[in-house]
């Protein structure tokens, strides 16, 4: 095993552990949303560590919430979250990591971009979840969806700030020359 | 801006119990199993005997009661809505109860019953998994129950592993991430107050050191352990064994037992 493999697997295993954090914090903009954080964990870690290691360490994020360590929003943990109707919200993050993984890791990342990917991560993560409140609470497709919908505008205005703030991070840690090698550190334009 | 002081330890719940005791790969296959036959439970008497199944479980695990209810909490209002739904909405049936535009019909109240029980079924069950068996044990055991997939490049050692070193610094990163908070307000940072744009800028020095120091770690991390002779999961020994016991066998015998039963009553 190559050192850059192993030192790639430690920090998706520590970005696994800053989404876990964030999941926990949560900052009101505009007074009734409440900002958690977690999706926008997801979003900037696969925007930094792109769609390989990014991939890996989402899905290490809800394997480490479903063996039963409070990983997920409010310190919420376990199969049952998974295995609930809103289940499929989380293992809708997975796929969406892996989509928006392979969409960033092509050509440069600017604003426009780093935003139309968030739209495409956020759209698999609702079709997810849908899916899964559908069949898990017998509903027909038209409640389902009509519940997700008044999740969708709070949603949008976060990856609004997630595709501002994730762009931010990132050129802040090319300018500290820590983006590993494999990312290449000229895609940033912002 | 809001967080909680305390470092939570997870859901498990030691004791010394049957379901305690089980392997934490048979009790995987188990639930995943179990979660199928409460899917296929289609019959009032089926459906009746997947809850006893489940009653009987929480009763031999010596859990306390409340600490399996909370297992619900997640998943509370969306069942509150999801029988609101069916109660308001569901017009077959006889008619029961109208007020103006309100109508109550008798199958909506079936259905809202049963969808909401099932709900709660399928979350008790699977949270009796994370209730007997630590978080270590279940790394273990789905390590052991991926390594099959080895030979088609799943790194199941990989993945446990990566598990193992994330919930080890859990902890380590919700005192660090409350520290930079306290050190950034000190500096008259307010994630709290001001314009929209203030307190999004307010974000960035919290959330570059959280990110700057895991890659420092990362690195110092995968020289220490290369300067140790780690070479991944090759020919590697374990300190804790897993072993398929008697007890195992009985869960594996309940198994096919629950099966056959649901089997049985089914439409």
């Amino acid at each position: 095993m190559g050192k850059t493999s192993l030192k790639m697997m430690i920090l998706s295993a520590l970005f696994c552990a800053i989404i876990a954090v964030c999941a926990q914090i949560s900052i009101t903009f505009l007074p009734p949303v409440p900002f958690t954080m977690q999706n926008f964990a997801v979003a900037l870690t696969v925007v930094i560590l792109g769609r390989r290691y990014g991939t890996l360490a989402i899905l290490l994020y809800i394997l480490v919430g479903a063996i039963g360590v409070p990983v997920f929003a409010k310190f919420n943990a376990g199969l049952p979250v998974l295995v609930g109707p809103t289940g499929g919200y989380l293992i809708g993050y997975i796929v969406s990591a892996f989509v928006m993984g392979t969409m960033i890791d092509r050509g440069k990342l600017t604003f426009m971009k780093a935003f139309i990917v968030n739209i495409v991560g956020l759209a698999i993560i609702h079709v997810a979840g849908v899916i899964q409140l559908k069949l898990v609470g017998s509903m027909t497709w038209d409640k389902a969806i009509g519940i997700d919908i008044t999740f969708i505008l709070p949603d949008l205005i976060k990856i609004i700030l997630a595709s501002y703030i994730g762009i931010q991070v990132r050129r802040r840690l090319a300018l500290a020359g820590l983006l590993p090698n494999s990312l290449n550190n000229e895609k940033i334009v912002a | 801006m809001s967080f909680l002081n305390s470092i939570p330890i997870g859901q498990f719940v030691p004791r010394q119990s049957f379901l305690h005791q089980c392997d934490p790969r048979s009790k995987l296959l188990f639930v995943l199993f179990f979660i199928i036959f409460i899917f296929m439970a289609n019959t009032l008497a089926a459906f009746l005997f997947v809850a006893a199944v489940t009653l009987l479980g929480i009763a031999v695990s010596r859990i306390p009661v409340i600490y399996v209810l909370r297992g619900l909490k997640p998943a509370l209002w969306i069942i509150v809505l999801t029988v609101i739904l069916q109660v308001f909405t569901n017009k077959e049936g006889a008619l029961l109860f109208s007020w103006k535009f309100i109508e109550i019909h008798e199958k909506g109240l079936q259905d809202a019953a049963f969808v909401s029980a099932r709900i709660i079924l399928l979350m008790l069950s699977a949270s009796l998994l994370t209730l007997t068996t630590s978080p270590i044990q279940l790394t273990d055991g789905l390590e052991s129950l991926f390594s099959p997939f080895r030979k088609f490049g799943f790194p199941a050692h990989e993945l446990a592993l990566m598990m193992s070193i994330s919930l080890r610094f859990i902890p380590t990163l919700l005192e660090e991430t409350d520290k930079i908070a306290k050190a950034q307000m000190s500096r008259g940072a307010s994630f709290s107050s001001g314009s929209i744009i203030k307190r999004i800028n307010g974000i960035l020095p919290l959330i570059v050191p959280l990110f700057v120091q895991s890659f420092r770690r990362a690195e110092e991390l995968a020289f220490a352990m290369e300067a140790r002779g780690y070479r991944g999961g090759e020919g590697r020994t374990k300190y804790r064994q897993l072993r398929f016991g008697k007890r195992d066998a009985m869960l594996l015998l309940i198994t096919i037992g629950i099966a056959v039963t649901v089997w049985l009553l089914r439409a």
